[in-house]
């Protein structure tokens, strides 16, 4: 369990990188970071549930110029091991378990903002240290900058996830025992949530531009020809 | 043969230091330490040391920031003026000049492609893919968009590097604004095959309302006013807590 944990985190680290830091690949996009957590915690369609409606909830964010944004990775990793624990006690539905790992997924996210700006901060420092050794001619070492800068942000991301896990393991016993209680239908919520996240694939998509309506419906009418002749 | 093997070699490592451009990105400098970092490479080659190196730090620790794919552009056409300097064809103040002539234009191509075209439509096609693939879903959004991340990042070096300073009139000749438009297209194609895919799971695995709900919430987020679409997360919470006070309410009731 520990280990499997600790994997984990080290998972969520190096997708944090990935979010700004370093490469940016794309593993740091939900879809991605929650499929690897959910074979981390041995629940891969836990992960791809809940990767799927966070990717559509984050479609629209983009990484421009100073703005930060919620930590999808580190939230994802957290919300999906939640999830996967909750449904492991085995005393609440999927259903609510997956609306418990999407909430944990978006407060964790929101917390990871806050550290994201944190962490430019002291990037900041770093450079303007850099700065002055090198107005005042002595020598500087941007490999090191660079390597400190590095090591930063993936224990931030790794940090992060291991703070929302130790946190959120004290709620786990105490969700799955609420049995029945906690065992209602919470479908609509979760279809609201991908309502939303839809929206925001419309806003991005097809938002004031008329002239994609056409495909738009082409895409439309291709669906429900494949779905009538799957029958 | 030997010099060509070199060149070869220095650009290869000016591509893989490319992908830490954004490493120490700051509220101040932006991602100029990256810049820094992508060029102390070259900088061990052409800068002697002392004064040299100094001047060529400085020249490299400014304000920088671009979009980070197509910097691969501004990475290579440096790297060839920084040589050039060192042999005394072109001056310092030239080098910055091309770094600042470029930065906003590839900024302006590249986030448009990138961030609000290239980013969301993989994550569309994934989403897609996993609904029959599961976990390929993720391969599907990581195979659409490296396929042009990768292509732009190794291609920028190698042309800027090729171009130097004529690096310039290649930017307008750029293909991006065009692909940002069939992206556009593509997107809005995979949205309506989403739209109906979504409508029909539910509808199968809850109640025939989904057919209105789905559409009616979606298109309602859709056109939300701006400040509300930039707080998504918070919208969600909300909607989540909603789901959580229908807990209290169980426990009470």
């Amino acid at each position: 369990m520990l280990r499997e944990i600790l994997v984990l985190c080290f998972a969520a680290g190096v997708c944090a990188l990935d979010t700004t830091a370093a490469w940016q690949l794309m593993l740091s996009q939900p879809l991605v970071s929650g499929t690897i957590a959910g074979f981390i915690v041995g629940s891969p369609e836990t992960g791809v549930f809940v990767g799927v409606l966070l990717q559509l909830l984050w479609s629209g964010s983009m990484p421009l110029g100073s703005r930060p944004m919620p930590d999808a990775p580190v939230g994802t990793a957290t919300g999906v091991w939640f999830a996967a624990a909750l449904v492991e006690t085995g005393g609440v539905s999927l259903s609510f378990s997956n609306l418990a790992g999407l909430l944990v997924a978006l407060c964790v996210a929101l917390a990871g903002r806050s550290t994201i700006v944190w962490e430019r901060e002291l990037n900041c420092r770093l450079m303007r240290r850099l700065r002055m050794r090198l107005s005042s001619g002595r020598n500087v070492n941007v490999e090191l900058t660079q390597a400190l800068s590095m090591t930063m942000a993936f224990f931030r991301g790794f940090l992060l996830c291991v703070l929302a896990v130790g946190v959120l393991s004290v709620l786990v016993p105490v969700l799955g025992g609420a049995g029945g209680v906690v065992g209602r239908d919470y479908k609509l919520v979760l279809l609201l949530v991908q309502g939303l996240g839809i929206g925001v694939l419309v806003s991005v998509f097809a938002r004031g531009v008329r002239g994609r309506l056409p495909a738009f419906a082409g895409g439309v009418a291709l669906a429900l020809l494949i779905r009538n002749l799957a029958g | 043969m030997a010099r060509k093997r070199t060149e070869r070699r220095h650009l290869l490592g000016l591509i893989a230091r490319s992908f830490y451009l954004q490493t120490a990105w700051n509220y101040e400098f932006l991602q100029a330490l990256g810049f820094a970092y992508v060029m102390s490479s070259v900088g061990r080659r052409v800068a002697s040391g002392g004064r040299a190196t100094r001047e060529f730090l400085e020249r490299h620790t400014g304000l920088f920031n671009t979009n980070p794919v197509l910097a691969s552009y501004i990475i290579g056409g440096t790297a060839r003026l920084e040589e050039r300097h060192s042999r005394g064809e072109t001056s310092g103040a030239e080098i910055v000049a091309l770094k600042s002539a470029l930065a906003v234009p590839l900024a302006a191509v590249g986030d448009r492609f990138f961030w609000a075209g290239l980013r969301p439509l993989s994550g569309l096609l994934g989403i897609l893919a996993a609904g029959w693939l599961g976990a390929g879903g993720a391969l599907v959004l990581l195979a659409v968009y490296n396929v042009f991340h990768l292509y732009y990042r190794v291609k920028g070096v190698l042309r800027g590097y090729a171009l130097g300073a004529g690096l310039v009139s290649e930017i307008s000749r750029l293909r991006l604004p065009r692909l940002t438009v069939h992206v556009g297209w593509i997107g809005a194609f995979a949205l309506g095959v989403l739209m109906v895919t979504a409508v029909h799971g539910w509808q199968a695995a809850w109640k025939r309302e989904a057919v209105f709900v789905l559409p009616s919430v979606a298109l309602a987020a859709g056109f939300l006013p701006q400040f509300l679409r930039t707080r998504v997360t918070e919208v969600a919470l909300a909607l989540g807590a909603l789901g959580l006070l229908l807990t209290a309410g169980g426990l009470l009731g």
